[in-house]
């Protein structure tokens, strides 16, 4: 004998062990498995949202921090890819502003939204920046509902599964839309009034916290 | 010389000697055993102490230099070094004696681990997935390997391989967008595979059966530990706690000393937790593991007679 080869076993521990995990599988695709609303894509729904946005994201690739840009049209391109860009906080004329240090004083770089270059800096008067990391308040109980911050207004209303949600969101400058980030890493984009259903604007990156996304036309001044 | 170990289980299972002929037999044949024996024993004891040096040494070299190291330097050495000891384990595959399989074994299970860490290179680095996808891949590359490695050699390491690869590819599922946060129904899955693959082992369909219960019954209590979260935690504790039961209960009916530790150590684990989220105050939970230390010291009596009487049938 020169190995010991396994024997046939026991007819009812194979059909418990083969239960036992059938019925857990079956439980955890009927019970635990979260589907997100369907939505359409942005490109094609007929909304045009008032600007592009932009949020930053870890590239794994490449072992840095990048600038995501999405534009009216539905488009998304990474503009920079740097290792400290530093807080994202508006997005004005100049471009898209990020605060950080300079010389022990805080100061606030512009890179373009197009090539994401440096394209100015200034000093910043105050020492930290207290922008919203959101506009919206959101409610699981019995069903979804997204609500301005502010106002309270119903910006969206879904019967969705106990588990999917939305996990932020940000107004336009102009007050008539919103950005969402949902639990399915989906950025969403919904007119005000809650009577619309968001489309899907772009996918962030699964293991990134898409901390803020800024509308274009915000000025972290205000 | 054949594996006198396997030999002896084999004559045990068959009922042809009892355990105390099986333990007689053993401690006559080490008191008898030829000189060489020894050299393979210091040989295989010298492969352990060899490999523990090698895997030490690496890892503090890695330690500092491998963030330094590009995609093809880190393939290249875990490369070398999987086909290295994995070299090693099948050039040494012929021996039939014990000590030397036992090496085999290791170094071949090593290489299986070191397969599963290139395909984690190479899907991480190389084509970038997510983090949860590189763990699908991982797992389920290890998992053939390690079946085709245990269905070779049915060989505790092959099976704790195997077993472990499960658990990365559940993990991994339940990483996913969708699944995202669900501890419970994770914790709820790893118990099932835990439990199923004891029952496996007990059903005698993996071996050592030993290996396989009592790694699947340590992963099921842990694992309902892990799932009991949220609204669901008191379910999932009771889960945990019946399992522990249960394992108790089989472990002193068939004086499995192995399967009453785990049973017991799962019951003082579970029950206090149960007893607090039901009535919510400390000394309930005291209390409890007073009378469940009691209850242990029963099992324990009643395991040592249940033992001293088979000793005595055995002698007869």
């Amino acid at each position: 004998m020169t190995e010991a080869s396994p024997r046939r076993g026991t007819i009812g521990y194979l059909v418990a062990a083969v239960a036992l995990i059938g019925v857990v599988v079956g439980l955890v695709l009927v019970f635990g498995v979260v589907r997100p609303p369907a939505l359409e894509p942005l490109a094609g729904s007929g909304s045009t949202p008032p600007g592009g946005v932009a949020w930053t994201e870890w590239n794994d690739r490449d072992g840095c921090e990048a600038l995501v840009v999405a534009r009216a049209d539905g488009s998304t391109r990474v503009v920079a890819c740097d290792d400290g860009l530093g807080e994202l906080v508006g997005w004005t004329d100049r471009g898209i502003a990020f605060l950080g240090w300079a010389k022990e004083a805080r100061v606030l770089t512009y890179r373009d939204p197009n090539t994401g270059l440096i394209a100015a800096s200034d000093p910043y008067p105050g020492t930290d920046y207290y922008g919203p990391f959101g506009d919206v308040d959101v409610d699981s109980n019995g069903g979804l509902t997204v609500r301005d911050r502010v106002s309270g207004e119903v910006i969206w209303q879904v019967d969705a599964a106990g588990r999917y949600t939305v996990d932020q969101g940000w107004r336009s400058p102009d007050g008539a839309w919103y950005v969402l980030v949902d639990s399915f890493d989906r950025l969403l984009v919904v007119p005000a009034g809650g009577t619309r259903t968001p489309v899907i604007w772009a996918n962030v990156d699964h293991d990134s916290y898409v901390q803020r996304v800024v509308w274009e036309g915000t000025d972290p001044r205000d | 010389m054949a594996d006198l170990e396997d030999q002896l289980r084999s004559w045990r299972e068959a009922g042809i000697i009892t355990d105390t002929q099986v333990a007689t037999i053993a401690a006559f044949e080490a008191k008898t055993r030829p000189d060489h024996g020894r050299g393979i024993l210091l040989a295989e004891a010298l492969g352990y102490v060899g490999a523990a040096i090698a895997v030490v040494a690496a890892a503090m070299l890695l330690g500092d230099r491998w963030e330094e190291l590009n995609v093809g330097g880190r393939l290249g050495l875990v490369g070398l070094l999987t086909v290295i000891v994995a070299g090693a384990g099948f050039a040494l595959r012929g021996s039939e004696s014990a000590p030397i399989r036992r090496l085999v074994s290791l170094l071949v299970t090593a290489g299986v681990a070191g397969v599963g860490w290139t395909v984690g290179i190479v899907a991480d680095e190389v084509f970038h997935w997510f983090a949860h996808d590189v763990a699908l891949a991982v797992g389920l590359v290890s998992l053939v390997l390690a079946t085709l490695l245990y269905l070779w050699r049915p060989r505790a390491l092959a099976q704790i391989v195997m077993l472990a690869s499960v658990l990365v590819i559940v993990g991994a599922i339940f990483s996913r967008p969708g699944l995202d946060g669900t501890s419970t129904w994770l914790g709820l899955t790893a118990w099932a595979v835990g439990l199923g693959w004891a029952l496996l082992g007990l059903g005698e369909w993996l071996r050592p059966v030993v290996i396989a219960a009592g790694f699947g019954t340590v992963v099921a209590l842990v694992s309902a530990q892990i799932g009991s979260e949220g609204s669901a935690r008191l379910a999932m504790l009771g889960l945990g706690l019946a399992t522990a039961g249960v394992l108790l209960g089989r472990g002193v009916a068939r004086a499995e000393a192995y399967m009453v530790t785990i049973g017991a150590i799962g019951v003082l684990v579970f029950l206090p937790q149960v007893v607090i989220d039901i009535f919510g105050n400390a000394i309930g939970a005291l209390i409890t593991m007073f009378v469940v230390g009691l209850l242990l010291v029963v099992v324990s009596v009643r395991l040592a007679r249940g033992r001293g009487a088979a000793a005595k049938d055995g002698a007869a």
